[in-house]
């Protein structure tokens, strides 16, 4: 026997060892077979024939087992996919990708949830370990089955094709430096583990090192997670096409709501103070008097409140803990304006419209107010109205703003000259690029008295007209107007890129702006510089919105981050962070009651958040793509208008769908409904006919108004709940 | 207002990849057969050739449909890069500062007849890249920034009128001092006035300057509330410079 070993030895081993060097061309042409290796093939045979014969069973099925890796040829025959260089991703993503179309359905749309990360990943990983026509090929293969959710994504990943580009590409850099979160259930999560440890050889290792080196991966307990992720709402969710990301999913890694970024932070969330701001108390005594007044006169009518009973129990709320102090948030003290104000803002909300939500069956019949713009020649790039409903503002292509009175009273200014004929529109020039954003100064219409309760009564209610108007632009500034002598006041330059957004706060003197630098930044007006930059954002911030109260703010973005930021004034930290959109951001909303806040996608969805809790309310669609521009709440934050591209306002049920059971599932079935068909004169123009088709009307909607080919670029609530809007009319 | 910000704020990205290999394809390749006539223009094929080739990026990079102007701002983008980056180098050149590689020459568009080298043209498109590309500062030093700026308590609000401005130095309230022809015409009409607000102005401003804390571009609201007479005068005042500075 001893004489026999070491032939059959150098027969096993050596082909292994000059297959060694083969490894990375094992699927390429083979080479032409080699007398060496036909040689060690029949020496293989002659020694197997004479182990047998000898009886040496043992001998000979080691020398089986050691030569069976070894084809014809005599080179090795990768059993492991990792041997296959760049071949291994395509063998195990396909593993996986079959695996989880067979799991049990239950778990389907959680592990579904595994799919972009490992595409992402493995494409990332092919493309730096040099791998190029592999990762192009894996890329084409693939791309289509993320072609829906990440479109913009899949654009942005798309032209990578040599290692270098995965140095500077965006996206590439946003994944390859953070970890993917996804968080499932325990059950998803055995099965997942072991199917690919079975499947080790044939491609599980490499999903399970991606998914340790790249992901961070949370186990939650069905039970205990609630009915977000109960059975019945994962039976129902799969019908639907309700394949969205969950909220903590994806690439800030963090907890549902949390703006925590820490990886081992804990899931709690800072505290928020939502209730309104304290009023003053010389204010509240001055329009407490003022209201005593206005009683007295005109007495209410019949089953109507007086003012003052109006007033306190507007102002009277039963915990005051969680208002914001003055104290932090420095303001100018009242004057006699906001006296006259506060005491309409109280008369509007008592004579109002009442809104009650759905709860009564049939959604409110809510009258829309359209202002249409003709001959804009598609360069309005934003409209406005002012709080007082006099005037309305369009922020132009062509770098100038042009205010219109809506009740066509001219426009004068004292500094016109004597023979100049004032019309009812100015145009304020001034900015070096398009007009993107503008917001008036918050004024509130106040009629002529018709009291004597004051002496200069015709000031007073020419002095609440909007004095001022701020713009932002593309030559990166913003810039403060005056609507008194229809001039240019201050520029204010910090932001290094064209701003987009800008927004007065709710009681003027500070304002917000956002920018694609990436920061959104607050300001006062009597300070050139900003006073806190909001950083976070890993992309464009589209559009910003204030709290009710002023001590918070909102932005959101677009691109690669697709995230939704709540900012706390004070201190300018974020104290919440919201995931969960699919496409880039364009509006958001906070509630009146300032428990509540919106956020609409240019897919055409829109998201309801909880503040308090940090989570997801829910998403209502009906929308037609290319971006919802507006959203407003009404008074009593019980509806939600929205409006856009689709050149459609839509009318929003806010509350909460009841719990997850029986809902979702009704929801699935026959509580779809198409637009067109369900919505009593919703059959649309011909401006959507293409998006008539696919756009599915989640119920929420309660109603939607088209209009013929304008798209809206502004809707809001006015404070008696009249909801106005305005668009372009763009035959095309 | 979003798409305004998508359809205006698209142009700066794509553009990157598209100009990257716009001057370098539409250049060289001038023959008339690579504008690859053959891809579908809805017959409307009496296009210019570079409106075509616009056409043809734009399908490459998976844009099916796109608004008529998406071209045209494309192609005024494109030509205002190469106009610029040629007439950087050209400068670039002119000035000497890239007298190292005179090896490899190209002629410029005939301006003054001087050359443009490839080192001048690498460095005017690496002075634009900077700014024109690169779209926000680096997200570690925006959040020192921003810390920094942060941890000062916002300012107190000092007591006034209306809305607060900034000192009248940043704002564009004040006269502008640089047209003779404005202020002469204006003497002619009505000259004791301009002496008036000449002379009276530091006064009456000082006077206000007391009542609200120096900032003067708030003379407009005071002026509202305080009486018919005196507004003229600070509206006269204001008139001016507002004019001056359309002019401007």
């Amino acid at each position: 026997m001893s004489a026999q070993q070491p032939p059959s030895r150098t027969a096993s081993v050596g082909p292994p060892n000059a297959g060694g060097m083969n490894t990375p061309h094992g699927q390429g042409p083979p080479p032409p077979p080699g007398p060496p290796g036909q040689q060690s093939q029949n020496l293989n045979q002659i020694v197997l024939e004479y182990l047998s014969k000898k009886g040496y069973s043992r001998t000979e099925a080691m020398l089986r087992r050691e030569s069976a890796n070894v084809d014809a040829e005599g080179r090795p025959v990768p059993s492991r996919a990792e041997d296959t260089g760049g071949r291994k991703y395509f063998t195990s993503f396909d593993l996986t990708l079959q695996w989880i179309d067979n799991v049990l359905d239950i778990y389907k749309p959680e592990l579904k949830r595994l799919l972009w990360p490992l595409f992402v990943y493995s494409f990332i990983d092919m493309l730096s370990e040099h791998f190029m026509r592999d990762s192009q090929e894996f890329f084409n293969a693939y791309r289509n089955h993320f072609e829906a959710e990440h479109e913009n994504d899949v654009r942005a990943l798309a032209p990578m094709s040599l290692p270098e580009h995965v140095q500077t590409n965006n996206v590439a850099q946003l994944y390859r430096n953070n970890k993917y979160r996804l968080t499932m259930s325990n059950m998803a999560f055995m099965t997942l583990t072991q199917f690919l440890e079975s499947k080790d050889r044939e491609g599980g290792a490499t999903i399970i090192s991606i998914m340790s080196n790249n992901m961070d991966i949370r186990n939650v307990d069905r039970a205990a997670a609630g009915s977000e992720r109960s059975l019945a709402r994962l039976l129902g969710k799969q019908n639907g096409d309700q394949d969205v990301p969950a909220e903590d999913e994806g690439i800030p890694g963090h907890h549902p709501g949390s703006a925590n970024l820490d990886r081992n932070a804990p899931s709690v969330l800072s505290k928020l103070s939502l209730g309104p701001m304290p009023m003053e108390q010389d204010l509240m005594d001055d329009v407490k008097a003022e209201l005593q007044d206005h009683d007295t006169s005109n007495p209410p009518a019949p089953g109507q409140n007086s003012l003052v009973d109006e007033f306190e129990h507007k102002i009277k709320r039963e915990p005051m803990d969680d208002a914001p102090s003055r104290e932090a948030l420095p303001l100018p003290p009242s004057t006699s304006r906001d006296v006259a104000m506060e005491v309409q803002k109280i008369r509007e909300y008592r004579d109002r419209f009442h809104i009650d939500g759905r709860s009564s069956g049939v959604g409110p019949g809510l009258s829309v107010t359209m202002f249409t713009f003709h001959n804009t020649f598609d360069s309005v790039n934003c409209i406005e109205f002012s709080g007082d409903n006099s005037l309305a503002a369009v922020g132009t292509a062509e770098s100038y703003i042009r205010v219109w009175s809506l009740d066509n009273r001219p426009l004068t200014s004292p500094t016109d000259p004597a023979d100049f004929q004032p019309s009812s529109s100015r145009r304020l020039i001034g900015h070096a690029g398009p007009v993107y954003a503008l917001s008036f100064a918050p004024s509130v219409a106040v009629p002529e008295p018709q009291t004597n309760g004051h002496a200069n009564g015709t000031s007073e209610s020419h002095d609440s007209k909007p004095r001022y108007l701020l713009s932002s632009s593309a030559d990166s500034t913003i810039r403060l107007w005056s609507l008194d002598t229809w001039s240019n006041l201050v520029v204010y330059k910090s932001h290094s890129s064209p701003v987009w957004d800008v927004r007065f706060g709710p009681f003027g003197h500070y304002f917000v702006s956002c920018s694609s630098d990436r920061t959104a930044r607050l300001w006062s007006t009597p300070q050139i510089a900003p006073l806190r930059l909001f950083v976070g954002h890993d992309a464009d911030v589209e559009t910003v919105a204030w709290h009710p109260n002023g001590a918070y703010v909102f932005t959101a973005s677009g691109g690669a981050d697709r995230t939704v930021r709540m900012w706390n004034i004070q201190q300018g930290s974020a104290v919440r962070l919201f995931t969960g959109h699919t496409g880039n951001c364009t509006a958001i909303a906070c509630a009146n009651s300032g428990k509540m806040l919106a956020s609409a996608d240019d897919r055409g969805e829109i998201l309801l958040w909880d503040l308090a809790t940090g989570r997801l309310s829910k998403r209502m669609r009906g929308h037609g793509r290319g971006g919802i521009w507006s959203l407003d709440w009404s008074v009593e934050s019980t509806v939600l208008v929205s409006a856009g591209a689709d050149g459609t306002v839509r009318v929003w049920d806010v509350a909460p769908n009841k719990d997850a059971g029986g809902k979702v599932i009704g929801e699935g079935g026959a509580g779809n409904k198409v637009d067109g068909s369900g919505v009593s004169g919703g059959a649309s123009g011909g401006a959507k006919g293409k998006t008539k088709k696919d756009v599915v009307v989640s119920p929420d909607q309660i109603s939607a108004f088209p209009t013929k080919k304008s798209p809206v670029y502004k809707v809001r609530f006015t404070n008696m709940n009249l909801v106005v809007a305005g668009g372009a009319y763009l035959p095309s | 207002m979003a798409s305004p910000q998508l359809q205006n704020g698209h142009p700066s990205t794509p553009p990157t990849t598209d100009t990257a290999n716009k001057p370098a394809d539409s250049q060289p390749k001038a023959d008339p057969e690579a504008p690859l006539t053959s891809q579908q223009d809805d017959g409307l094929s009496k296009r210019p050739r570079d409106a075509r080739l616009i056409h043809t990026v734009l399908q490459n990079l998976g844009v099916q449909n796109y608004q008529e102007r998406v071209p045209l701002q494309l192609l005024d983008f494109a030509y205002r890069y190469t106009s610029s980056v040629l007439s950087d180098s050209l400068r670039l050149s002119a000035e000497g500062y890239t007298s190292g590689a005179q090896d490899k020459r190209r002629a410029a568009a005939g301006d003054d007849g001087s050359n443009i080298t490839v080192t001048a043209l690498r460095q005017a498109i690496a002075s634009r890249q900077g700014y024109a590309f690169e779209a926000a500062l680096p997200k570690e030093f925006m959040l020192e920034q921003a810390q920094e700026r942060n941890r000062v308590a916002l300012p107190k609000v000092e007591r006034g009128y209306g809305v607060q401005l900034p000192e009248e130095k940043y704002c564009l309230t004040g006269v502008g001092w640089g047209l003779k022809e404005e202020w002469d015409s204006e003497e002619e009409e009505d000259e004791p006035r301009v002496n008036g607000t000449a002379g009276a102005a530091p006064s009456a401003a000082k006077q206000e300057d007391e009542d609200m804390g120096g900032v003067d571009g708030t003379g407009e609201e005071e002026g509202d509330e305080e009486g018919e007479g005196k507004m003229e005068d600070i509206f006269g005042e204001g008139g001016d410079g507002d004019e001056a500075m359309k002019e401007d």
